[in-house]
C-alpha cells in the first residue's frame, strides 16, 4: 500500500513518464495517425491513378451511399461475422472443457494441433481450402456430401453456398485459437470457487453455468471483438477462393473485397479510401456495442 | 595519429571513387514462366548489342502484377522502367492520364508497324497513341485429344462448323462422353469470332446485343445438352481442371490461344504427350451463309515503358531488340511462352517444326495460316472490369440458370454504363 501510494509522487518517475511513452506515441503517430490522415486526404481527391488529382470534397462519400454493392458488402460481412461467432464460440467452449478434462500429457499436443490453423498464413489456408471446397472432386463433397447421399455442392460457385463456405473456413481457422484463450480463462478461475460450488450442488452443468461461464465473460468478449475485427478485415481467404470480386451474384462480397475492387479493378483509389473512412465509425460503434451489451446483461 | 591517417586515406579513397554507377533497368514481368526467358534475353542483348547493359527482372503473378504496379504508380515508390502486361489488364491504366510512354513514333521508326500482325498492333492503344508493343499472336485454336478422337471415330474434318461440332457432341452424349470444357472467356472469344466484341469502337458495351445474347444462349445449350462440361471451379486455367476433367478423359477438346497450348497444356498434362492435336476453330455459319473466321483472339502480353522512367531510350532499345531479334522471337516460342506476332521471324524453321507433344503436327504452320483471320480486340478502360465481372459474377449464374442470357447482358451493360 505504501509502495503504491508513493508511485505517483515520485518526482523522478513522473518526470520520465512522457519519455517512456515516447516510443509508443512515435509509432502511433507514424503507423496510425499519419496513414489515417493520408487516407482521409485521399478520400477527398479525384480517382486518378497517374498524374495530379484534384480536391473533390465529399463526392466519393455521396456516391458510395447510393451504391447498393456497398450495402451488400456490409450485409455479407455482418452475416459472416455473426455466422463465425455463433459457430466458433460454443465449439471452442466445448473443446476447451474437453481439453481440460483430457490426460495432462496429451494437452500440449492437442493445444498445438488446435492452434495450427490459426498460425497458418491465411493465403496458405485458403489454398488448402480450394481443395476442400473444390466442386465434385473437393474433399467436402467426397468425404461428407456424396457418402451421405447428397448432390455434390459447388461451394465456390453456387451463390447459396459461397458465404457458408467462407464461414466454414473461418471456423476452421479460429476455433482452436479461441479454444486456447478459453482454456487460459478457465485455468484462471480460483479453485476455491469450484470447491464452494460443489458444496452447493453436484450438477456439473450447474457449476459450469454459474461459476465457469460468468468468469469467462471477459475472454468471450475478447473473442467476439477479435472475430468481428477479423470479419471486417478478411481479405486473403476470400480473394484466393473467389477472386478479386465477390463471387457469383456478389454472394461472397465482403467489405475488404469491395475496397479492393474499387481500388485495383476500377482504379478508384479515392473511392476506396472513402469506404475505409466511412466504415471506421461503424466499426467503432460495433465494438462499443460489444463492450456495452455484456455490461447491461 | 594513426586514426587521422586512416581517416584521410578513407576520404581520399572516396574522392577517387568513380562517379555513381547507373542503376540497372527494372523490368517487371507478369508471369513467372517468362522470367527465365527475359533473363536469357538480357544475356543475349549484352552479348550482341550492349555489354554494359544491366537489368533486373522481377516476376509477379498475373493478377498480382497490376496491383503492385498501381501501388507503385500511385505512391511513386520504386516504379519499374519496363512493364510486361497482359492485354486483359492493360485497360486498367486507360481511365485517366496513361502512365506509359507513347511509343507510336518509335514503333514506326523501327518498322514494327509493318512487321507486326496488324490486328495485334492496335491492342495496347488509346486513340492514335500506342503505349505497348504486343508480343504474342494469341490466335485461338482447338486443342483435341487425338487418341480419344480415334476411339470415337471423329476426325478434325467432322468439326468444320460449330453446327457440326454440336451434332457430333450430341452423338457422343449418348455414350456419356462430353466434347469440351467450357470457360467464361469463351464468351468474348466466340463473340469476336462472330464479328462482334464486348465493346464497340465507341467504347460502349455490347455493340451487338442480340449476337451477345445468342452466343450466351449457345453456351448454355452446349452445357445443358451435355456437350460441354463446366470445370469444377468454372475455369480451364485451373490446374485441377487438368487433373480431373482432362486426365480422366471426361472431355475431348479445349479452346485456347497459342500460349495456352505452349504453356498450360504442356505443363499440366506432360503424361499426354503425343495424344494432343491442334486444329482451327469450327466456324459459324451466319444466316446469310457467310462463314466466320477460323480463329479468334484472347489475352497476350505486351511491353510498355513507364512514363517517369529516366532511362526511356535504353528501355526502348531493349524492347526493340526483344521484338525484332530473330533469336529472341524464336526463343519465345521454343521456351513455351507464345507464338510471336513479329512476322519476319516466321521464316525461321524452328517455328515451323512438327511438335512431338502435338502428335507431330506443326503448330507454327497452322498459326501462320490463321494469322490473317485473327480479329481485333476492342480495347477500353472498362475491358478488365467486363472480363472479370462476367468471369466471377455472372458466368455461374448463367450456367446455373439463375439468370437468363438477356438478364446477363442487361445487368452487365447497366453496371458498365454506371462506372
Amino acid at each position: 500500500m505504501q509502495a503504491a501510494a508513493s508511485l505517483p509522487s515520485s518526482p523522478s518517475l513522473a518526470g520520465r513518464v512522457p519519455w517512456l511513452l515516447a516510443p509508443y506515441l512515435l509509432f502511433f503517430l507514424a503507423f496510425w495517425l499519419l496513414p489515417l490522415a493520408g487516407g482521409v486526404r485521399l478520400s477527398m481527391q479525384s480517382d486518378v491513378l497517374y498524374g495530379d488529382s484534384e480536391y473533390v470534397g465529399r463526392k466519393h462519400y455521396r456516391a458510395l451511399l447510393q451504391d447498393p454493392r456497398l450495402l451488400k458488402a456490409l450485409a455479407n460481412t455482418a452475416l459472416f461475422a455473426a455466422g463465425s461467432i455463433v459457430l466458433i464460440l460454443p465449439l471452442a467452449l466445448l473443446l476447451a472443457q474437453a481439453l481440460r478434462e483430457t490426460w495432462r500429457g496429451w494437452r500440449p499436443v492437442l493445444t498445438f494441433a488446435l492452434l495450427l490453423p490459426g498460425l497458418t498464413p491465411p493465403v496458405v489456408l485458403a489454398l488448402l481450402f480450394l481443395l476442400v471446397f473444390h466442386g465434385e472432386a473437393g474433399l467436402l463433397n467426397q468425404w461428407f456430401v456424396l457418402p451421405l447421399g447428397g448432390q455434390a455442392i459447388n461451394w465456390l460457385k453456387d451463390p447459396d453456398y459461397i458465404l457458408p463456405a467462407l464461414v466454414l473456413q473461418s471456423v476452421w481457422r479460429w476455433t482452436g485459437f479461441v479454444t486456447f484463450f478459453f482454456v487460459a480463462g478457465m485455468n484462471a478461475v480460483p479453485a476455491a470457487l469450484y470447491e464452494a460450488a460443489h458444496l452447493e450442488t453436484t450438477s456439473r452443468w450447474s457449476v459450469w453455468r454459474h461459476v465457469t461461464l460468468p468468469r469467462l465473460r471477459p475472454v468471450i468478449l475478447f473473442a467476439v471483438i477479435y472475430l468481428v475485427i477479423d470479419a471486417f478485415s478478411l481479405f486473403a481467404g476470400a480473394y484466393v477462393l473467389l477472386g478479386g470480386s465477390g463471387g457469383t451474384a456478389d454472394a461472397g462480397l465482403l467489405l475488404v473485397s469491395y475496397i479492393y475492387h474499387q481500388a485495383f479493378v476500377l482504379g478508384k483509389f479515392g473511392t476506396a479510401a472513402a469506404v475505409s473512412v466511412l466504415v471506421s465509425p461503424l466499426l467503432l460503434g460495433l465494438l462499443w456495442l460489444c463492450f456495452l451489451v455484456p455490461k447491461r446483461a | 595519429m594513426k586514426t587521422t591517417t586512416t581517416g584521410l586515406a578513407l576520404l581520399a579513397g572516396l574522392a577517387m571513387a568513380p562517379a555513381a554507377v547507373a542503376a540497372p533497368l527494372q523490368l517487371w514481368i507478369s508471369s513467372y514462366q517468362d522470367k527465365v526467358y527475359y533473363e536469357d534475353m538480357i544475356r543475349l542483348y549484352q552479348k550482341s548489342e550492349d555489354p554494359t547493359f544491366e537489368a533486373v527482372v522481377t516476376a509477379y503473378g498475373f493478377r498480382e502484377m497490376p496491383d503492385k504496379l498501381a501501388v507503385s504508380i500511385k505512391t511513386g515508390a520504386n516504379p519499374p522502367d519496363i512493364v510486361q502486361l497482359d492485354e486483359v489488364l492493360f485497360g486498367m491504366y486507360l481511365g485517366g492520364e496513361v502512365p506509359f510512354v507513347d511509343l507510336t513514333s518509335r514503333v514506326k521508326e523501327a518498322g514494327l508497324d509493318k512487321d507486326l500482325v496488324p490486328q495485334r498492333l492496335k491492342l495496347f492503344t488509346r486513340g492514335e497513341a500506342m503505349y505497348g508493343v504486343p508480343q504474342s499472336l494469341s490466335a485461338m485454336l482447338l486443342y483435341y485429344r487425338t487418341d480419344l478422337f480415334e476411339k470415337h471415330g471423329i476426325t478434325p474434318a467432322d468439326l468444320t462448323t460449330w453446327d457440326e461440332f454440336v451434332a457430333v457432341g450430341k452423338r457422343l452424349k449418348e455414350k456419356n462422353q462430353a466434347m469440351i470444357g467450357i470457360d467464361p472467356t469463351y464468351f468474348e472469344v466466340l463473340l469476336r469470332q462472330r464479328g462482334s466484341d464486348l465493346f464497340g469502337k465507341d467504347g460502349k458495351p455490347f455493340p451487338d446485343e442480340a449476337l451477345a445474347i445468342d452466343t450466351l444462349k449457345w453456351m448454355v445449350d452446349l452445357q445443358s445438352q451435355g456437350i460441354a462440361v463446366q470445370p469444377d471451379r468454372g475455369s480451364i486455367f485451373d490446374p485441377v481442371f487438368f487433373n480431373t476433367a482432362v486426365s480422366s478423359d471426361t472431355i475431348l477438346c479445349i479452346m485456347g490461344a497459342d500460349w495456352y497450348g505452349l504453356d498450360m497444356i504442356q505443363q499440366f498434362t506432360p503424361h499426354l504427350k503425343g495424344k494432343w492435336g491442334v486444329m482451327p476453330l469450327p466456324v459459324w455459319q451466319e444466316p446469310g451463309g457467310k462463314l466466320s473466321p477460323r480463329t479468334s483472339a484472347f489475352a497476350g502480353q505486351g511491353l510498355m515503358i513507364y512514363k517517369d522512367s529516366t532511362v526511356t531510350d535504353e528501355a526502348w532499345k531493349f524492347i526493340q531488340f526483344v521484338m525484332t531479334n530473330r533469336e529472341a522471337n524464336v526463343q519465345r516460342f521454343t521456351q513455351g511462352n507464345s507464338f510471336p506476332a513479329y512476322r519476319p521471324a516466321w521464316k525461321d524453321e524452328r517455328l515451323l517444326q512438327p511438335s512431338e507433344f502435338f502428335s507431330n503436327q506443326s503448330m507454327g504452320k497452322l498459326l501462320i495460316r490463321l494469322a490473317p483471320e485473327i480479329p481485333e480486340v476492342a480495347m477500353t478502360a472498362q475491358r478488365p472490369q467486363a472480363v472479370f465481372m462476367f468471369q466471377e459474377n455472372f458466368f455461374s449464374q448463367l450456367m446455373y440458370g439463375q439468370l437468363s442470357p438477356e438478364q446477363v447482358v442487361t445487368q452487365m451493360k447497366g453496371a458498365l454504363n454506371k462506372q
